[in-house]
């Protein structure tokens, strides 16, 4: 029953990066462009007539604002609202679950290690590098460690727990997803360009 | 004095400085909101009546948004203090805001007191630090010093808790009526409150019948909170207190899949897109490129969030999470969402498990202390001191729009006119104007008229001035341009013009 049970979500998992398959990239904020951090500096100094001359480099200097480019960017990655269009609001769940059981573990298992180090180095690669892969495979490729690290934590839920009462939870969720999937079914695409 | 007095003492004076500094400029004007407060509040202090005639109302017709009561009856004590300025207009929420700060400080105290798997050296420290924190949080600056009614029943709110916790521990009949009349103070202040407040009523229902489970002859709990439910509810009866609700739900239509909507615009206010980078996006509740939480808060946040989840029964996790949990429910049901002004409440939320992540890293990270303490100081102060330099020196350039442009000068302006020119015409164009003209010079009777209106057949010959947005490219009317009014901002953009008819 638990392995059929994975069996399917890692079915609705791939079912719901369907949308994804429309899109060529990601959009701008999730990249970063010197030519962006060049405006925004522009941008900022422009608001600062009158002001001292320290003070509008000690405030608006490119590192200062590479930081807070690159902190947006990366936080976008690890949105809530990103992370359900790409793994559905059950692969959400499994992935807090995964955070909670395996805890301290995530240092000592190699699979796990892989799996952490994997989710935190793609969404820097596709910030700086910006891979040019086809973007379906991209998409797939990209959401692979997570839907996995998901699976994982709801196999662990389910080790640790009365079966019946997450079952139901499970269910619930899956009934959630896909009504979700049907009732917002081109949500992802505010993400794509 | 001890030192926990003294540390408080600092923080709440510093609350005071960023909330009452520069109340009237910062930011840079009254927002169509704020003046139309003005007008109502200025009418009933003068007249006891709203603009519209009607005495003492319950709810304020203003822009056909009727608005909720409490702010504007407070602020006609505020003008009847200051007169009718910005000042005044603003005074309420700077004021409740500041003392909200209070409040908590109390409540939160309070909690922990209660709390027995909390040590004692964290119970010294952490009310400090959370109302810090709060007071230096851009979610709840933002909020407080602009007139937001929301500041006034967010004050109510924890007022209610806490006196209501009070008086559950004294037996205290008069405390408990008390913490119930300023329950529903909040749901007459702010529209948010009309769901939120019945949620926490409904949870006191239930504590009330249980309590009466064990001790006899207390009915008279159920009884006033029942009382209070009722007169919670009747906030939704008359169909024009809807008004705003309808104008902003997120379910237009009866449809199946409103719950998935709810559901979107709930999780939403968990969104690090919201937290930390771009807030709701609405210029009047954040800066550019500025979350409603400081981005250095961010690990602590995580590591709190799972720190206070692994807590065993203990007070401050139920307040902590239970407030993270219902407090965007009310905003969920409206558009825009993340909406940071009607989700204010679950700031106090988020700071609470902040304030408990960083106590819990140095607990646990003891050795690195002074290195670490000296790392966070040097962070929070450059994040600090930067929100602040957009607050003095990049507001004004960038907003004035969302802050009613610059109508203070049109109605100065047309104020020293008004003699050489009997009668002033507003171009239609230019929303809201009578409500400013209003506010900063009741005496001046401006007529609007739309564009391509033969003024002469109207209004006779006598000298007319036209007052209109930027005609700059479009077809000037046939007249003098006299002069322009510009906007406060760098590129001195012109906001209204004057013409001689």
């Amino acid at each position: 029953m638990k392995k059929l049970l994975i069996i399917i979500l890692f079915i609705l998992f791939l079912w719901w990066l369907t949308p994804w398959y429309f899109c060529h990239g990601l959009k701008q904020p999730f990249h970063f462009s010197i030519y962006q951090l060049n405006l925004s500096s522009d941008n900022l100094v422009h608001n600062d007539i009158g002001t001292p001359f320290a003070l509008i480099r000690f405030y608006h200097n490119k590192i200062t604002l590479f930081g807070i480019e690159f902190i947006t960017s990366y936080l976008l990655f690890w949105d809530i609202k990103f992370l359900v269009n790409i793994i559905s609001f059950t692969g959400v769940f499994g992935l807090l679950c995964g955070i909670w059981y395996f805890g301290m573990d995530i240092f000592h298992k190699w699979y796990l290690k892989l799996l952490i180090i994997l989710m935190i180095l793609f969404p820097i690669v596709e910030i700086f590098i910006n891979p040019p892969i086809v973007f379906p495979l991209k998409i797939t490729l990209f959401s692979l460690p997570y839907e996995i690290f998901s699976l994982l934590g709801i196999t662990k839920l389910l080790e640790r727990h009365n079966k019946l009462k997450i079952f139901v939870l499970l269910t619930v969720l899956l009934w959630l997803t896909i009504w979700w999937h049907i009732a917002l079914p081109w949500e992802s695409l505010n993400f794509c360009q | 004095m001890s030192v926990k007095n003294f540390l408080f003492g600092a923080i709440f004076l510093l609350s005071i400085i960023l909330n009452f500094y520069h109340l009237d400029k910062i930011p840079p004007g009254l927002y169509i909101d704020e003046a139309s407060i003005g007008v109502n509040a200025y009418s009933i202090l003068k007249t006891g009546k709203d603009e519209y005639g009607v005495k003492f109302p319950l709810y304020f017709k203003s822009l056909g948004d009727y608005k909720l009561p409490v702010y504007i009856y407070l602020t006609s004590l505020s003008m009847a203090i200051f007169g009718k300025n910005e000042i005044a207009v603003r005074f309420p929420s700077a004021f409740f805001g500041t003392m909200a700060i209070l409040v908590l400080y109390l409540l939160l105290e309070f909690i922990l007191v209660k709390d027995p798997t909390t040590k004692l050296t964290f119970k010294q420290k952490y009310p400090l630090l959370f109302i810090f924190l709060l007071s230096v949080s851009p979610w709840f600056m933002q909020f407080v010093g602009p007139a937001f009614e929301v500041t006034v029943a967010f004050f109510f709110f924890y007022l209610s808790c806490y006196l209501y916790l009070l008086s559950q521990k004294r037996k205290n009949i008069f405390l408990y009526i008390i913490s119930h009349l300023s329950f529903i103070i909040t749901v007459y202040t702010y529209h948010s409150y009309k769901i939120f407040t019945p949620i926490v009523l409904t949870l006191i229902l239930f504590n009330s019948v249980k309590i009466i489970k064990n001790v006899k002859n207390n009915y008279h709990y159920i009884f006033l909170t029942l009382v209070s439910l009722v007169l919670v509810s009747y906030s939704f009866f008359p169909n024009f207190a809807n008004t705003r609700f309808l104008q902003t739900s997120a379910f237009p239509i009866v449809s199946v899949n409103n719950a998935i909507i709810f559901l979107r615009n709930y999780i939403s206010y968990f969104s690090t897109d919201f937290l930390f980078s771009f807030g709701d996006g609405i210029s009047r509740h954040q800066f550019l490129n500025f979350g409603v939480l400081a981005r250095w808060t961010l690990p602590f946040l995580l590591i709190g969030f799972l720190a206070i989840l692994k807590k065993n029964k203990s007070c401050l996790k139920y307040a902590a999470l239970g407030l993270l949990a219902v407090g965007p429910i009310p905003a969920s049901l409206v558009l825009p969402s993340p909406h940071s002004l009607r989700s204010l409440t679950i700031v106090v939320a988020y700071i609470l498990i902040i304030s408990y992540g960083i106590i819990y890293v140095f607990d646990k990270l003891r050795k690195y202390t002074k290195i670490m303490a000296l790392t966070i100081t040097i962070i929070f102060v450059y994040e600090f001191s930067i929100y602040l330099h957009f607050n003095f020196f990049h507001y004004a350039n960038t907003t004035p729009i969302d802050w009613g442009g610059n109508y203070k000068e049109v109605v100065q302006n047309a104020s020293s006119l008004s003699g050489k020119y009997p009668i002033i015409l507003i171009d239609e164009g230019l929303q809201y104007a009578s409500e400013y003209f209003h506010f900063y010079n009741d005496s001046l009777k401006p007529n609007i008229v739309k564009p391509g209106l033969n003024v002469e057949e109207q209004f006779g010959t006598k000298p007319k001035l036209l007052i209109t947005g930027d005609l700059t490219g479009s077809t000037p009317p046939s007249g003098k341009l006299i002069r322009n009014v510009y906007l406060p901002n760098v590129n001195k953009n012109i906001f209204a013009q004057f013409w001689e008819l």
